[in-house]
């Protein structure tokens, strides 16, 4: 009984747990660099620090268009309500109601060098900023916010379609 | 073992199910985890993508000697170590205002919420009481020189 006091006394046995431990990390590593679909390690660093790079640059409504036309692909930012009555033609949409999960699920086909242009209703709306910083953790190199948004585009008479797309 | 109880095998089903369960998405999906990681903005890109190699493997070894009776007491600490660390990192998200996914079962378990530290700090809870049982047990019964004893007495 004795023994037995003095074994409670050291009743958190280190070793083995970080014997654990390292055997996970063992383990880990060679799920990550043996088996196929492991976390690449190399070039996300890097993806992202072009990203942030590319932060700043920020669209104007005539930025915008220009791209538009060289047929870069835009990504809708707002509701799908929203997005179902207007947009701009040939848009994607990427709602903040997605789970992050639906999101990678979403952008999954879209490859991550090109060049995308994200909008949400107007300056004041914080979704494309939102998406934004998704698809750049998601390694999405090229990626800018249109600024002035939809409102700001329709305004400016761009094309826009969708349910209301008559007007 | 032979001091373990139905109540007691439910427990260690209950943890080592789960531990296991949460660990095998992850491991099959471990780049959708790291971004997991990466959105609580805890840790940096490198470090995120660490944790996300290393974490499951840790649930997973645990799990099963939490089920098994491997190395009882050891991986009972390290599950509640576990446990305890994901309660405050769900705490410190939600009030940083971060409302991004689990990642708690790699791709399934929704956005975060006190739904999921309640459920952390009741598996806490649970993996608690399994650790005093085992001491209890432990302190009751006469030393006997069988190897489950040795395990769970801290020898090393």
């Amino acid at each position: 009984m004795a023994l037995r006091k003095k074994s409670t006394l050291r009743a958190v046995p280190v070793f083995k747990m970080v014997l654990i431990i390292v055997f996970a990390g063992v383990l880990g590593v060679f799920r990550n660099f043996v088996l196929p679909g492991g976390i690449d390690f190399g070039t996300s660093g890097a993806q992202h620090a072009t990203a942030q790079d590319t932060l700043s640059e920020n669209l104007t409504l005539e930025q915008g268009y220009v791209l538009y036309q060289q047929g870069v692909q835009f990504l809708d930012a707002r509701s799908h309500e929203k997005f179902q009555a207007a947009r701009i033609p040939g848009a994607i949409n990427i709602p903040a109601e997605l789970t992050f999960q639906e999101k990678v699920e979403r952008t999954d086909s879209l490859d991550i060098s090109a060049k995308y242009i994200l909008y949400c209703n107007d300056a004041e709306c914080p979704l494309a900023d939102e998406l934004y910083e998704f698809l750049q953790i998601a390694g999405f190199q090229d990626i800018h916010i249109m600024v002035p948004g939809f409102d700001g585009w329709q305004k400016a008479g761009y094309p826009v379609e969708g349910e209301s797309d008559a007007e | 073992m032979q001091n373990k109880t139905w109540g007691q095998l439910i427990l260690r089903l209950i943890i080592g199910g789960i531990l296991i369960y949460a660990a095998f998405s992850k491991i099959v999906h471990p780049q959708e985890f790291y971004l997991s990681v990466l959105e609580y903005h805890l840790v940096g890109d490198t470090l995120s993508k660490i944790v996300a190699l290393w974490l499951p493997w840790i649930e997973v070894l645990v799990g099963v000697g939490v089920l098994g009776g491997i190395w009882f007491l050891p991986n009972l600490r390290l599950a509640q170590l576990l446990f305890a660390g994901f309660t405050i990192i769900l705490i410190v998200t939600l009030f940083r205002g971060i409302h991004t996914d689990c990642g708690c079962f790699g791709t399934a378990g929704g956005r975060i919420s006190w739904l999921h530290v309640l459920g952390d700090v009741i598996l806490y809870f649970l993996t608690t009481l399994l650790v005093i049982w085992e001491q209890i047990v432990s302190n009751v019964q006469p030393a006997q020189p069988n190897a489950d004893n040795q395990n769970n007495s801290g020898k090393e």
